[in-house]
């Protein structure tokens, strides 16, 4: 089991790479009530899915599905990337969709459960750690 | 994964992350990690872009292959989902 | 907090689990909740919030932050700010694991009813737990 420090939220830096190996490292939220990993529209831009700009509701690109955030309902596009670090654990192929959190939350990227269900999560709010462990 | 390279330019000097969060009070700060912890979290970095709109810092961020970003502030207020 | 020492129980997408809330006097409502532990305090839907006897949620937010500040806090969502009223409910249990005096918020612009949960589970309660969440199982364990 990887530790970690943990804070106000449990938060840790992840590096997620690209399928055309691109590498953004965020400070990133752990919350498996989220179905998929996230990341910025710009950001999915730069790992080569250009087609985040393409905003017709309707349509919408191949790769877009219909999510129920806290807002409403939205299309957004869901993209698999190479590989996602953190700590010393490594997770192929993960699913993530491209979302503009609003800046206020001082997040940018959260960990869900595309990249959750291959692992196991231990929060001791006491001893301030937070665990990860990659699934058998 | 490799580090990232900056593009040219002047080296920007090598900072601690609370050097950065105190440098650069709640700013989105984009850095190329020079040190890192036994869990691989980034512990020191070199800051080549930051401001107070992710947005805008994006911009300035594309020639990065690698590039760590994150806000040295804390959210105002509690958080619900 | 009381009862025994560890429950573990699988959790339905999106980390959904039944809980029982006990109002002020001797109503009680059993929700299905949305476990959350980013969120600070449980989230709760004004109607459920009356029903046990937490009136307060009536109010309008903005009216009664002017009033009691502390009992009308902002609120960061991944909405943006927000605004809501909080109250501190009398005991919220799953299973045998209970807590007495949790905060609870009722937000001034209510989540869809279209999303599959009728409370979230915040920290409020949550905190009182040592947490595991196993996402190959998809088990909760609270100790």
């Amino acid at each position: 089991m990887t530790e970690f420090e943990l804070g106000r939220f449990p938060s840790l830096f992840v590096r997620v790479k690209g399928s055309n190996s691109r590498i953004r490292e965020y400070r990133a939220l752990v919350d498996p009530a989220y179905e998929y990993c996230i990341v910025p529209k710009g950001d999915a831009y730069v790992f080569g899915h250009p087609e985040v700009a393409f905003q017709h509701e309707t349509v919408g690109p191949p790769n877009a599905r219909t999510l129920m955030t806290a807002g409403g309902f939205s299309k957004t596009v869901v993209f698999e990337v190479e590989a996602v670090e953190i700590g010393g654990l490594s997770f192929e192929k993960v699913e993530f969709a491209a979302i503009d959190l609003p800046q206020e939350v001082g997040f940018e990227a959260v960990i869900g459960q595309s990249l959750l269900k291959h692992a196991v999560i231990n929060l001791d709010w006491k001893k301030r750690l937070l665990g990860l462990t990659k699934a058998s | 994964m490799s580090g990232g390279q900056p593009q040219g330019g002047n080296e920007p000097e090598e900072l601690t992350l609370e050097q950065i969060a105190g440098k650069y009070k709640s700013r989105w700060v984009a850095i190329l990690v020079t040190a890192r912890d036994g869990n691989s979290q980034p512990t020191k970095g070199r800051v080549v872009g930051q401001d107070v709109d992710r947005f805008r810092l994006r911009s300035g961020l594309m020639k990065y292959p690698d590039i760590c970003i994150f806000y040295t502030g804390e959210a105002p207020y509690p958080m619900l989902l | 907090m009381f009862g025994s020492k560890k429950l573990t129980f699988q959790v339905k997408d999106p980390m959904l689990v039944m809980c029982r809330i006990a109002g002020t006097g001797d109503r009680t409502r059993e929700l299905s909740a949305l476990v959350d532990f980013n969120s600070t305090h449980c989230l709760m839907f004004a109607n459920d919030a009356v029903f046990l006897g937490y009136s307060d949620v009536a109010n309008r937010a903005r009216e009664w932050r002017e009033v009691f500040p502390q009992k009308a806090p902002y609120l960061m969502s991944f909405r943006g700010v927000e605004r809501g009223i909080m109250v501190r409910l009398k005991r919220v249990s799953i299973g045998p694991l209970a807590v007495e005096d949790v905060t609870a918020v009722s937000l001034e612009m209510e989540p869809s009813l279209l999303l599959p949960y009728d409370m979230v589970l915040g920290r409020s309660f949550l905190d009182k737990f040592k947490l595991t969440y196993d996402g190959k199982s998809k088990t909760l364990s609270l100790s």
